[in-house]
């Protein structure tokens, strides 16, 4: 059967003939329009361009804010439609799964604790992936450094949750998934952030799924 | 004709979609600035339509809600101000008040969101962020004018493009700050000065 499938009749052959570099200039201009639009779709959705920095799940770049910025970040700025901060007012690090990898999930419940990096403030909250606050009960969309609930030592820790939780409390409504920005204020964070060590950073860790 | 010639016969066609590829891409990266229909500039020249530019001539965004945000990725603890500018008309001058105690920071945008200057209310003198974004051309006249040997009473920036925005951004530390925040923000200006 495919053998015969195969075979190109001689009659059909000598008629495409004359016609075969055209097809083929067509399918060489269709695959390559098609792979250039792709590579830039890919591209501009993977990040903001190179220069990125990244803590555990935490990703930032540093490039946004000034004016290093590269082609791809600007293209990139300018597809979302966002306003980056300068750099000299702070860098923002977004998390878009735990600590361990897995993406992360509305029906699941997490754990933020650890140290952030020294800043004059900071402020952490969640949005939807294309960078939309997300509706909840509580009407809460983050904490900043100065009302997140304390130990005595200066930790903490905020639970993320659709439903209600003590101390500091999180919900990310009936989103089916969503990100972690954490924004840093008038940060002393530089060049010392491509050493920053996981382990000393925010942890997101994953408790139980609904 | 065997399957060796074939492939040797579709190398060229291949090299050429791959170049064509690359070409496309490098093309759309780079015009994407230009031609992308929901950059920062565009959402804001929209807004400026429907909401009200305040007396000092800064357009304050509504707090960021569900469904109730301009920009993606604004921090909600934030009260945003926006001035539009267009340097064809003269050069801007930003004033932001500050408190000494709360962020606040003024960057200022080309069109396409990319941030090409931006101060935190650490650069205050005397309590007022100062900033004005001119075009070379404008900015050397303004140094032209200065006296000898006298320090610019505030930041001069040339900006890259003619049109942009300068973004004023107050951090309210808890929400019962959030008025406050706003506060700051309603009393900065933004001026256009004609030579």
């Amino acid at each position: 059967m495919s053998a015969i499938f195969w075979r190109t009749p001689r009659k059909v052959a000598l008629l495409r003939d004359p016609f075969d570099k055209y097809f083929r200039a067509a399918a060489a201009m269709t695959i390559g329009l098609a792979l250039g639009f792709l590579m830039t779709s890919a591209s501009l959705r993977a990040g903001y361009g190179f220069g990125e920095i990244s803590v555990g799940p935490w990703k930032a770049w540093p490039n946004l804010g000034g004016d290093e910025i590269d082609p791809y970040a600007r293209a990139s700025v300018a597809r979302r439609g966002i306003a980056p901060l300068g750099r000299s007012e702070g860098l923002v690090f977004v998390a878009q799964s735990d600590s361990f990898g897995a993406p992360l999930e509305g029906r699941c419940d997490y754990r933020i604790f650890g140290t952030p990096p020294a800043a004059r403030f900071w402020t952490i909250g969640l949005a939807s992936a294309s960078g939309a606050p997300l509706g909840n009960a509580a009407e809460r969309y983050g904490f900043t450094s100065s009302e997140v609930v304390r130990r005595e030592n200066g930790d903490f820790e905020i639970t993320v949750a659709r439903e209600a939780r003590p101390w500091n409390w999180l919900s990310p409504g009936d989103a089916r998934s969503f990100v972690v920005t954490l924004r840093l204020y008038d940060s002393a964070l530089d060049a010392a952030a491509m050493r920053l060590d996981p382990a000393h950073f925010l942890q997101i860790v994953k408790l139980s799924c609904a | 004709m065997t399957l060796k010639d074939r492939l040797y016969d579709s190398l060229p066609w291949a090299a050429a979609a791959v170049l064509l590829a690359l070409t496309v891409h490098l093309v759309s990266v780079l015009l994407m600035p230009v031609v992308a229909p929901r950059d920062a500039f565009g959402r804001l020249r929209q807004a400026e339509a429907d909401l009200e530019v305040n007396k000092n001539g800064v357009l304050l965004l509504p707090q960021v809600a569900p469904g109730e945000q301009l920009l993606p990725f604004e921090d909600p603890a934030t009260a945003d101000g926006v001035c539009l500018f267009d340097l064809s008309k003269g050069i801007l001058r930003v004033r932001a008040p500050v408190n000494g105690d709360d962020f606040v920071g003024v960057s200022l945008h080309e069109p396409s969101g990319a941030v090409f200057h931006a101060l935190s209310d650490r650069a205050a003198i005397k309590g007022v962020v100062e900033i004005v974004v001119g075009d070379a051309r404008q900015i050397e006249e303004l140094e032209a004018e200065d006296e000898e040997g006298a320090a610019a009473p505030e930041v001069r920036v040339v900006s890259p493009s003619t049109k942009g925005f300068a973004l004023i951004r107050a951090l309210a530390q808890r929400s019962s700050d959030a008025d406050a925040a706003k506060g700051l923000v309603a009393a900065a200006s933004c001026k256009m000065e004609t030579e």
